[in-house]
């Protein structure tokens, strides 16, 4: 399946900004089910200075810094992206309980091991409460195998939390979303990587994109599209391996994976510092559509 | 004098060492070192008074014989090694992270580790690193390390200043003891950090420091005077193309070594998670391409984690359990007393070498006083030191053209706003002054043009109209009735907490300012300072029931005190040293003051009624009116007021004088660009000069339906170009961007896939 996805975001300063410095991780990963055909970004003013780098989770990065003063910064990326079906794992047989798993992951062997246990770690964004672990509990019982577990935890954060745009901001932890039992993709990517670090298991933090689908009957409207969160769960025998709990499903061919990392802040898609500008507004839009 | 240094089996020759010493003295004696040290303590520090001291000096060093030191030298040899070899193997192959269950767990929950920071010295060669120890002793003369610091060489700077003034107090004891010199190790450090550059022979050096408010700011400013690096804050910094540049006022000036103290995880703002004012966007990449050299490496703040430390106490060789931790004796004011302490080991890691310095900050622990009780450590040595100064990297040459041409900007633009704010208080005093007065006459003359007046000023005051920011007038109908309110106007104008523009918020801003360039005030300068800092907190006090004699003679100190303040500096700041930025500042904040002022009174929407009363309060608020009508006698118009105020080259309160001394000004600033060519800010200063001319006065003077809208024009025409030239200088000189107008066009930056 192939996609072009446009995803634009403009800012818009009350005042002047005289130096803008930022980092985009807007470029899809080149993976064994992923393939970017072509890709490209778009800054506007245009940067004095930019260049990319891979990061410490091998996402690619572009900074780039506007040197004129400007009130309006606008950054379009363009993607082409082939997707192939992912395995279906309601058909591979996984018999590996979840202690199993903990205890390899805690016992790092080398430099790749050891990059899998950081992701064991709490961080800003998921640490753990006592209402957390017992909660994750109820998913991981003692002995119970590592993938069931998952898929009925991920069914769980699906069924117990509401779907809720205004309920939260972006700084919102895993603790405060538990409370709160509302969000949206990212809170409940943070809720379900706090529970899962809560028992030691090491998970990822997953932005990317979704194929959505208009009301039945409508056309689908431009800009319409939204980024999307999910995460990946490491098995030691399997890789990573992606869970939805916005839609409670298994990514398959639908998601595009920009960037992971530990939580949102490792993969924000464009952040940055400004020197002026006062107040701003903040317009994203985004487009994924099938192409031929 | 005779005290109980305690006696122990270990330290004996050391202890025989201060014991005697001690012997020798008398309490008189002491005192009056104790006095003397801490006169030269606050004068070296430049601090105003002892509780501004953070570290008081003992005037009893700590005596070490040359044999009981070397254990300590070969025990933090050892130390230092197991660092850097920790240090190698956390960027490498992390086998310790892999292997020590303990160190793992603790270290990496820690949001000091950043496996960011980690990838950062893949390729990169090895860095020299300053590191300090925290060491206990006892008496059998075991060690216990209790903490690393590999963030920065916090406490050298202190034991170095400790050094010299008791050297110079006791010449005699210093030279009767033969005691190591710290110099070979400085010496060795500077050497270092100069050979640390990747691409320069001559390296562009910084010491990256805190802000004025750090704890640490006058060790940071000691210790990089005395290294001849430039103290630099993080917002003097900034990344462009990758590469670290210093911002200065003939330009950006290249860096290639950060001797730095922030904290490792603080640096970038854009790779650290956590969020800092002492950062610099874009140091991880420059470091990852080899474009500036960071020391410390960012990775040796990981060593002061607890868990590291008790990593490497796991590797030393084991004493036996401490139970009496070594007291040395420190002046208490009236007596020797014994106080448990902890020794500052300095140590200097360079790839093929470590070098100890030969002494230590010994710090007293449990000190319940605000400042730490610290002593330097003279070991003795036989060998006879040689005695040479300190070789400074920056020649004098080089330093005169850091001070002449490289003023940093950050200075240069805290004295811009300084000179701007400083007009903008008086200018505010002078209006308030008029106000007052005005306020005071309206019992006396109580007729209907008097009450409209007030009415009118009332309005002016309330809408910032003829004060910063100089918003629009809008005229709103008042009844008489509304006059009472009038007082109250007035206290919110001087103090309101929600009225950014109140005098005493643009007075706090102007003494916070001042005191951001405090390294260019003399003590002259310092004084009014602080009267204007009593000031502001007497704002506090007044109420609409304070009495307006009393408000009116509380104004007119603080102008006084702002005049003084002015005059210090004028008299003994040079040009080099950015005097015309403070002028440059000043001019345009009268400018922009003058030119909202005109536009209030002369352009309001009561001119039939109340133009000549306008026309007063503009000439008085300018302070113009003995000129005025010394020129014009009888013949007060407004065509002649905009004359004088508007078109007088030679008049110091007009528009064009302003402009002609911005003009002089002008020619002091470096030019950075091809001298063919106008610079920006000189364009922009012509076009205000044209501006200002070429409208006949007749037509500036003349209304139509009851309005002077040619003026009004021509004053909002100007009102922009002030602005412009503002952001022209500041964008230039300041930020050193580029101007919307003056960038090159392109619609959008485009990055293809193939250029990733």
């Amino acid at each position: 399946m192939k996609y072009k996805i446009t995803h634009t975001t403009v800012y818009q300063y009350a005042d002047k900004v005289s130096l803008s410095q930022n980092q985009a991780r807007l470029m899809p990963a080149n993976l064994a089910q992923q393939t970017c055909l072509e890709s490209e970004l778009r800054i506007s003013p245009v940067p004095s200075f930019q260049y990319s780098y891979l990061d410490s989770f091998n996402n690619l990065v572009t900074h780039f810094d506007i040197t004129v003063q400007h009130q309006i910064l606008a950054v379009t990326s363009t993607h082409v992206v082939e997707i192939a079906q992912r395995p279906q794992l309601e058909l591979v047989y996984i018999d590996t309980h979840w202690e199993a798993v903990h205890s390899s992951v805690h016992r790092p062997l080398n430099k790749a091991g050891l990059d899998i246990y950081l992701h064991s770690l709490p961080t800003t964004y998921t640490h753990s409460t006592p209402d957390i672990l017992a909660y994750t509990q109820v998913s991981f019982s003692p002995g119970r195998d590592m993938l069931m577990a998952c898929k009925c935890l991920m069914e769980r954060i699906f069924n117990d939390f509401e779907f809720d745009s205004q309920a939260t901001t972006v700084n919102a932890t895993a603790p405060d979303i538990f409370a709160l039992k509302k969000g949206v993709c990212q809170d409940f990517v943070h809720v379900a990587l706090a529970c899962l670090r809560s028992i030691g298991l090491a998970c990822q933090y997953v932005s990317g994109y979704i194929e959505t689908f208009p009301p039945e009957g409508e056309e689908k409207l431009v800009g319409a599209d939204a980024t999307h969160a999910w995460y990946a769960v490491f098995l030691p025998s399997h890789g990573w391996i992606e869970f939805d709990p916005t839609n409670n499903v298994l990514p398959s061919n639908q998601h595009i994976r920009l960037a992971t990392g530990r939580d949102y802040l490792d993969v924000a898609p464009l952040k940055g510092l400004i020197y002026g500008g006062g107040d701003h507004q903040l317009d994203v839009s985004v487009d994924m559509n099938r192409i031929n | 004098m005779t005290t109980n240094v305690e006696q122990s089996t270990g330290l004996n020759a050391t202890f025989a060492l201060n014991q005697n010493y001690i012997n020798q003295l008398n309490p008189v004696d002491i005192a009056l070192r104790a006095t003397e040290l801490q006169r030269l303590q606050r004068q070296e520090q430049r601090l105003e008074n002892s509780s501004q001291i953070q570290y008081r000096f003992d005037p009893i060093p700590c005596f070490f014989a040359e044999k009981d030191w070397e254990s300590i030298h070969a025990y933090i040899g050892q130390i230092s090694h197991l660092c850097q070899n920790l240090l190698h193997d956390l960027l490498h192959e992390q086998q310790a992270l892999i292997t020590d269950t303990k160190l793992r767990t603790a270290l990496s929950a820690d949001p000091l580790f950043q496996v960011e920071t980690l990838d950062l010295y893949k390729h990169a060669q090895a860095v020299p690193t300053l590191l300090s120890f925290d060491v206990t002793l006892d008496q059998q003369g075991c060690f216990t390390l209790d903490a690393i610091n590999g963030n920065n060489p916090k406490g050298l700077g202190v034991l170095l200043q400790q050094r010299l003034l008791s050297r110079r107090l006791l010449s005699d004891a210093f030279s009767e003891h033969n005691v190591a010199r710290l110099l070979p190790f400085l010496d060795a450090m500077q050497s270092a950090i100069a050979d640390a550059s990747q691409h320069n022979s001559e390296p562009n050096i910084v010491m990256l420091a805190g802000t004025q408010n750090d704890c640490d700011y006058d060790e940071q400013l000691f210790l990089a005077m005395y290294l001849g690096f430039k103290l630099v804050h993080s917002g003097d910094l900034t990344n462009r193309d990758g590469k670290i540049w210093l911002k200065t006022l003939s330009g950006l000036e290249q860096v290639d070594i950060i001797v730095r103290w922030p904290d490792s995880t603080l640096l970038d703002p854009l790779e650290h998670v956590f969020a800092a004012t002492d950062s610099v966007v874009g140091l991880c990449q420059a470091i990852r391409s080899n474009n500036v050299t960071v020391i410390n490496p960012l990775t040796t703040g990981l060593l002061k984690h607890a868990s590291v430390v008790q990593y490497i106490r796991e590797q030393l060789p084991q004493f036996p359990q401490m139970d009496n931790p070594l007291q040395l004796p420190f002046w208490e004011g009236d007596g020797l007393s014994l106080k448990p302490v902890v020794f500052r080991c300095f140590s200097l890691v360079l790839p093929n070498q470590i070098i100890v310095l030969p002494s230590a900050l010994v710090l007293q622990t449990n000190s319940a006083d605000e400042y730490i009780p610290t002593k330097d450590v003279w070991v003795q040595t036989a060998k006879i030191p040689a005695s040479q100064p300190i070789k400074h990297l920056i020649t004098p040459l080089q330093q005169a053209h850091y001070y002449d041409e490289s003023l940093v900007s950050r200075t240069a633009e805290n004295l811009f706003w300084l000179g701007n704010l400083q007009e903008r208080c008086e200018s505010h005093i002078r209006f308030l002054r008029l106000y007052m007065d005005k306020l005071s006459e309206l019992p006396m003359y109580p007729d209907i043009q008097n009450q409209e007046m007030m009415l009118l000023l009332q309005q002016m005051l309330k809408q910032n109209s003829c004060i910063y920011p100089y918003q629009a007038l809008n005229s709103e109908h008042l009844e008489y009735t509304q006059l009472h309110a009038a007082k109250t106007a007035l206290i919110n104008s001087l103090q309101a907490l929600d009225n950014p523009s109140s005098f005493k918020q643009v007075l706090q801003d102007f003494t916070r300012t001042a005191w951001q360039v405090r390294d260019l005030l003399v003590q002259d300068g310092v004084s009014p300072l602080e009267h204007i800092g009593q000031a502001v907190r007497w704002l506090d006090k007044i109420t609409v029931d304070t009495p307006k004699h009393i408000i009116q003679a509380e104004l007119d100190q603080i102008m006084g005190h702002l005049l003084t303040f002015e005059g210090a500096l004028q008299d003994v700041m040079s040009q080099q040293n950015g005097q015309f930025m403070l002028s440059f500042g000043r001019r345009i904040a009268r400018s922009e003051q003058l030119l909202a002022q005109i536009l209030a009174c002369l352009c309001h929407d009561q001119l039939a009624t109340l133009e000549q009363p306008s026309l007063h309060l503009l000439l008085q608020s300018q302070q113009s009116s003995v000129t005025f009508k010394r020129r014009y006698r009888l013949q007060e118009s407004v065509q002649n007021a905009l004359e004088l105020m508007l078109l007088d080259i030679d008049y110091p309160r007009s528009l064009a004088f302003q402009i002609e001394t911005l003009m002089e000004l002008s020619a002091q600033l470096p030019k950075t660009t091809r001298t063919v060519f106008l610079h920006p800010f000189e364009q922009r200063l012509l076009k205000i000069k044209a501006l200002c001319h070429s409208t006949p006065l007749v037509q500036l003077a003349s209304i139509e339906g009851g309005k002077r809208l040619c003026l009004e024009q021509v004053i909002t025409d100007l009102q922009a170009a002030y602005q412009s030239l503002r952001e022209a200088v500041q964008t230039q000189y300041f930020t050193h961007t580029e101007l919307q107008d003056t960038a090159h066009r392109q619609t959008y930056g485009v990055i293809q896939r193939g250029e990733l």
